[in-house]
């Protein structure tokens, strides 16, 4: 191969704060049109911002994930331009002193690991929201979104492949949601990428012409503009048919293919200047210790954990510490049902094909716990069968039954009466004398079939293995 | 070396051809202003975010509802379903 591609990201992480970067508004993801916004976020003048205790908190937390260098004194910058979704016309970031610097992140792929570095996180608000209606051929804002306190993370130019470039996204997304300071949900998008790309020949210590691809939010779609973009290059390079420019492009996910934005010519000048109604925050050792001492588990520590203490296999671990939200499910089942393995078996085998069901990913399951540890208990008890558990805890997903209620209301406990059991046997072999004959023949499967004939007539609520053990009994008693 | 266009441009507002000779002259003051500033040696002089000697003013993360949307809407000149409507930018 004679090109090299070189990839930096933009990561726009939305901060888990409850309020807004600089006012009290809300920051929850899904309220009505312009339901969480007050006069500081939108942009109405003379409005004073006082920011966020919890936000630059997240951020050190960010800082010290991503070993980064936290600023003794940060300020806060503004970025001037127009667009309907930015009221001042200004955007509070950082740029001369961000909340830190020169951090870095470790991946591993197929190549092994590798160090990414970084060259600044700083803090940002977020702008709203525009709704194009073609009814009324206008465009429609909605600040809900405005002001809500992002982190940009900022790496060097340290990729070469698409797949180094998802190993850190989802490294990235397990160190900042472990450490509570975003769920990092790139569909909901509180987690965003600006994609940098150029290509150059191999052994060229120059950069290449760069594109930056914007607003990227799934692996897949950065994958395949990666993918893309990379060739796209490499292909003007080699045939001069195309002169590439630094430009701004947009990844159409339809055609598979990126798009120029048509920038106009004259470089966007941001006019970048320190806000002086900001006051510069201090962080010193104590605070930063603070929010050292108050970080979770990383899911590399709870990863050993559950292998080493708790007796998980590591497939079972790697797959409950893959995500934040599973990883809590799985503590929350726990505490009301103390037995790891089984646990983490109904949460892997069970609820995530459940889950999987109604197209809802590991980061978007919402169950109570308590009641998925008490469909676990039941099962345990020899109340009800294992089939019946995962139906339980369909309905548990679905509408929110109490398990125990639920089976004592419908009667759904496992037959008791051996006599019940005993009879219905009979019958299903007096019935059934083909398979019985299989199994009689050496087909020793043909018994599966009759224990669910047995089942079936039992509505559900035998007892597998006790049906199974009888059955042998009677069938080589026969 | 920035045209009075350019700044129009930036500013988004269309001059005249007299208000552009007029503003360029204006528009040169200041920038010559500003050349006088940048030959200052500034080196060792920290930069100055406020001139106030006030750090760390902070708000708790306490949600709080300040307007009804109504009132936030009520100065718009054009809203929609709840939305402030501006023209198509799209």
């Amino acid at each position: 191969m004679k090109y090299e591609t070189v990839i930096g990201l933009e990561v726009h992480v939305e901060m888990a704060t409850k309020t807004k970067l600089f006012c009290a508004c809300s920051a929850q993801f899904g309220a009505a049109a312009n339901e969480n916004v007050c006069p500081a976020c939108a942009g109405m003048p003379g409005m004073p911002a006082v920011t966020n205790k919890k936000a630059v908190e997240f951020a050190i937390a960010a800082a010290l994930v991503t070993n980064s260098n936290i600023t003794p004194t940060m300020s806060f910058d503004k970025k001037n331009y127009f667009y309907p979704d930015l009221p001042t016309g200004y955007q509070i970031t950082q740029l001369f002193a961000p909340i830190c610097r020169d951090g870095w992140v470790e991946i591993e792929t197929a190549e092994g690991a590798k160090k990414i570095t970084l060259k600044q996180i700083h803090i940002e608000e977020d702008a709203g929201k525009l709704v194009h209606d073609n009814r009324i051929g206008a465009s429609l804002v909605d600040f809900n979104r405005a002001s809500v306190p992002l982190v940009e993370i900022v790496s060097n130019p340290d990729f070469r492949t698409a797949e180094e470039v998802v190993a850190y996204l989802e490294e990235l997304r397990l160190l900042l949601s472990f450490a509570g300071i975003s769920d990092c949900k790139m569909q909901e998008g509180s987690m965003r990428c600006d994609v940098n790309i150029s290509v150059r020949k191999i052994g060229d210590t120059k950069l290449g012409v760069r594109t930056e691809i914007k607003n990227m939010n799934s692996l897949k779609a950065i994958s395949a503009a990666i993918a893309y973009e990379s060739q796209r290059h490499m292909d003007a390079l080699e045939t001069g048919e195309e002169t590439l420019v630094q430009e701004t492009r947009r990844w159409d996910d339809a055609v598979g293919e990126t798009l120029s934005m048509r920038e106009k010519e004259a470089a966007a000048d941001y006019r970048y200047f320190p806000n002086p109604e900001i006051m510069p925050v201090e962080i010193d050792a104590d605070w930063i210790e603070v929010v050292r001492q108050g970080l979770p588990e990383p899911a590399q520590d709870k990863f050993v954990r559950l292998t080493q203490e708790l007796g998980l296999s590591e497939y079972d671990s790697s797959i409950i510490t893959g995500s934040k939200n599973l990883s809590d499910i799985f503590d929350g089942a726990l505490k009301h049902f103390g037995r790891p393995k089984e646990v983490a078996n109904w949460i892997i085998v069970e609820l995530l094909s459940i889950a999987k069901g109604d197209n809802k990913g590991e980061g978007d399951i919402e169950i109570d716990c308590e009641k998925l540890a008490k469909v676990m208990q039941l099962v345990d008890d020899k109340i009800i069968n294992r089939a019946m558990g995962k139906k339980l805890l369909g309905l548990v997903w679905k509408e929110g039954i109490d398990p125990a209620k639920y089976v004592e209301e419908n009667q759904l406990g496992m037959v008791s009466d051996t006599s019940l059991i005993d009879s219905t046997i009979q019958t299903v072999l007096a019935e059934q004398t083909k398979s019985v004959n299989e199994y009689k023949d050496g087909n020793k499967k043909a018994i599966n079939f009759l224990v669910g004939q047995v089942m079936k007539k039992l509505a559900g609520k035998g007892d597998p293995n006790m049906v199974n053990g009888l059955l042998v009994k009677y069938l080589e008693d026969m | 070396m920035m045209r009075i266009e350019d700044y129009a441009d930036m500013a988004k507002i269309a001059l005249t051809e007299d208000e552009k000779k007029s503003f360029s002259a204006q528009v040169n003051i200041l920038t010559e202003s500003f050349d006088i500033l940048k030959s200052i040696d500034t080196e060792s002089v920290k930069a100055l975010v406020t001139v106030l000697d006030i750090k760390n003013v902070f708000r708790d993360d306490v949600a709080a509802k300040t307007v009804p949307r109504e009132t936030l809407l009520a100065n718009a000149p054009e809203q929609y379903g709840g939305y402030f409507q501006v023209p198509k930018t799209l």
